[in-house]
């Protein structure tokens, strides 16, 4: 059996590859880390299987190499993992819609879902599962949290059967994002105030200069 | 007061609503993954110097846009 994980770029796909094979790929913090695919084994009950960690995409049209390779990776695959950031489930959503449409038997993994909290954004997860037919399990990849509830729930994984243009689409989403999507106002943290001062001329030069005096 | 005008034509920390994307249709479709569809509110966050990319925030998401592709959407401002 083959295992494809498949997301946006930059929700965690590599480090979710990294916790399931227990091999170590290089993850870090912007778009577009995984060029070419990774190929790792994992034990699903006492079968091993082989698990693909594929580029991220936005929609399976490819517009880059490394959009082609992920598709191209879909292809061969008998299961997919779609990772999705909690905190742009919007956006996120598009991609899942589209691999509904292909016969593959999908499980969701709702990445960032620690992040997604911080930012205010509340989730309901059931009506997820129940809009999507298809399982949803919030995990946190750096952490580990919700990887065992992940592989438990791999059995579960079923095919979509939609069919939809691209604008049936869009609506969906904007349905489905107002039923189960709450925005809260949330005050900025301090490392994020911390952060937006670091990147402005008038007060990032003398916080640069600050960090620089600090390591010497 | 207003007006359309280029997204690459916002002034400082402007904000307005997308009209139209005057793209191909892989344009239009790109873009629309990344959530710059019509009706969407969008707010100018930087213009990097030297005809470099334009950010700006979609959702809550930033987005550095090629100032070419900047120049091909069309947003409302000033309501």
């Amino acid at each position: 059996m083959k295992i494809v994980l498949m997301g946006n770029p930059n929700v965690g796909k590599s480090v979710i590859f990294s916790r399931l094979t227990g091999t170590s790929v290089i993850a870090s913090n912007y778009p577009g880390t995984t060029v070419e695919f990774l190929k790792g084994t994992m034990k699903l009950g006492k079968e091993k299987v082989e698990v693909f960690d594929a580029p991220g995409v936005y929609s399976l049209e490819p517009t880059s190499k490394a959009e082609e390779v992920a598709v191209k990776i879909l292809e061969g695959g008998d299961l997919i993992i779609n990772v999705v950031d909690a905190t742009h489930l919007e956006r996120n959503l598009y991609l899942t819609l589209q691999l509904l449409e292909k016969n593959i038997p999908i499980i969701v993994a709702l990445n960032l879902w620690d992040e997604s909290k911080h930012k205010g954004i509340e989730i309901d997860k059931e009506k997820l599962e129940n809009l999507l037919g298809i399982p949803v399990v919030p995990t946190v990849a750096v952490t580990g949290e919700g990887i065992k509830e992940l592989v438990s729930r791999i059995p579960e994984a079923r095919a979509g059967n939609l069919k939809l243009t691209d604008d049936e689409r869009w609506k969906k989403i904007g349905e489905i994002i107002k039923e189960i999507q709450k925005v809260s106002h949330r005050h900025h943290t301090f490392i994020e105030t911390l952060g937006d001062a670091s990147v402005k001329p008038l007060t990032g030069i003398p916080i640069a200069l600050g960090i620089l005096l600090l390591t010497f | 007061m207003e007006e359309i005008r280029k997204l690459s034509e916002l002034y400082g920390e402007e904000e307005g609503v997308i009209v139209e994307v005057d793209g191909g249709f892989g344009l239009k479709r790109r873009l629309a993954c990344l959530g710059i569809r019509i009706g969407k509110k969008v707010r100018k966050v930087a213009s990097e110097p030297f005809r470099g990319p334009i950010v700006v925030e979609v959702d809550g998401a930033q987005l550095a846009l090629g100032r070419g592709v900047a120049e091909k959407i069309l947003v409302k401002v000033g309501e």
